[in-house]
């Protein structure tokens, strides 16, 4: 039964990426990406890795989907050629690299267990109940540090491309009908409520700084969306300290540890620490994705609509 | 053997996964989009509730109860409230399509 479910799961995976490839329509194409986010985090549960679902579902099912959405804005809605004779080009390179993570499957021995008796036997020097969070935040620090990295160039190279010094411009008007308000103050409690438990929850369950994050920087792109003025409050100092304050901190700490003689991120007080930089991880993660969907170029093009029409 | 439970759970996803089914078929088969976002809705709606239902009858905890409860609050909430945002969408649409056609302007 399992495995025709898993079947059923991996063909629809693979047709759906076919079919996102041949589309015409850009918002079709879109439609299939989030469909697409949508079953992967369905495998992913089937492969008994719910991190990993959670994020797939949130970042790449829906925060990419509005990225994209917003994208669409700029562009024309359908492609110019529906991607003439790029078949082979396309299909042997995939059937080469298939091939190739195929082969290795050979190599791996039979009674193999991967790293998971490893990182149970160095757990209990990192104070820390589960064990992904230990991984993520612990034993490879670097990998965690450098992707709230990522994050950080992605909003500065969106900075660079809008020519401006801060991410913040004019608020959407309000929306005139009711329900867009009466959502959101049902939804916006909840959104914090159930960010907060996330990253309350990765200290000893599936959960975590990127999962809390992207469900707070979902209720800022509501506000947004419904053009409240809550968003503009915030300073723009305040902003950019937010934004930087995972990366920074996540630094500050780790090279901290070089003042006790100890090597470059390495640290005595092991939970503290690392609570300390999933709190302000999760912030510059939330802040950096409302930044980036902010930005958008549809609102870009807005603005300057409204540039135009004000000289 | 399995207890009176398992059944009733087996009994609800069967009928909640019927409105997906139903909803699904809708969703392909109606005319315009109003149609349609009745269809998906009755199938999110019913079909979750239903699915819900019967999940809450082999869930082991209190809190495992209200986790699944408040799924089906917020897809209920979201589902109807992104149906009236479709709607009104493809209604302002039709709207300005009539003014357009139409012989004053």
């Amino acid at each position: 039964m399992g495995l025709i479910f898993d079947l059923i799961i991996g063909l629809s995976l693979a047709g759906v990426a076919w079919r996102i490839v041949r589309v015409r329509e850009h918002f079709q194409a879109i439609v299939l990406f989030i469909t697409f986010g949508l079953l992967l985090s369905l495998a992913w549960t089937r492969l008994k890795s719910p991190d990993i679902a959670i994020a797939e579902a949130a970042v790449g099912a829906g925060l990419a989907g509005v990225l994209l959405m917003d994208a669409l804005g700029t562009l024309s809605s359908t492609r110019n050629q529906p991607l003439p004779g790029r078949f082979l080009q396309l299909f042997i390179p995939c059937l080469f690299l298939a091939g190739l993570m195929a082969y290795t499957i050979l190599f791996i021995p039979a009674d193999f267990q991967g790293l998971g008796p490893m990182v149970s036997e160095a757990l209990p020097d990192t104070h820390l109940e589960y064990p992904v969070t230990a991984v993520l935040l612990d034993f490879r620090g670097y990998d965690t540090w450098l992707e709230l990295g990522v994050l950080l160039v992605a909003v500065l190279g969106v900075l660079c491309v809008r020519q401006a010094g801060t991410i913040k411009g004019s608020m959407l008007p309000a929306p005139a009908e009711p329900v867009g308000r009466w959502i959101i103050k049902l939804l916006l409690p909840l959104m914090v409520l159930i960010g907060g438990y996330l990253l309350w929850l990765g200290a000893f369950a599936p959960g975590g700084a990127f999962q809390a994050g992207v469900v707070l920087a979902s209720g800022g792109v509501m506000l947004w969306q419904a053009g409240h003025p809550s968003l503009a409050l915030l300073h723009h100092v305040w902003w950019k300290i937010l934004m930087i304050s995972g990366f920074v901190f996540f630094l500050i700490l780790a090279s901290s540890s070089l003042l006790y003689n100890q090597q470059f991120m390495t640290h005595p007080e092991a939970k503290m620490w690392i609570l300390g930089v999933e709190y302000a991880a999760t912030l510059s993660i939330a802040i950096c994705l409302i930044s980036l969907v902010l930005a958008s170029p549809a609102r870009n093009q807005g603005d300057q609509r409204a540039r135009k029409t004000e000289s | 053997m399995m207890s009176i439970y398992e059944i009733l759970s087996i009994l609800f996803c069967l009928i909640g996964g019927f409105f997906f089914l139903a909803g699904t078929l809708g969703l392909i088969r109606f005319p315009d989009t109003y149609c349609r976002l009745h269809a998906l809705t009755k199938a999110d709606n019913l079909g979750l509730g239903f699915i819900v239902i019967g999940l809450i009858f082999v869930s082991g905890s209190v809190p495992e109860v209200i986790k699944l409860s408040l799924i089906w609050f917020l897809a209920l909430v979201g589902s109807s409230s992104a149906c009236y945002f479709i709607g009104n969408h493809i209604h302002l649409l039709s709207k300005v399509r009539e003014n357009r056609n139409g012989p004053d302007i």
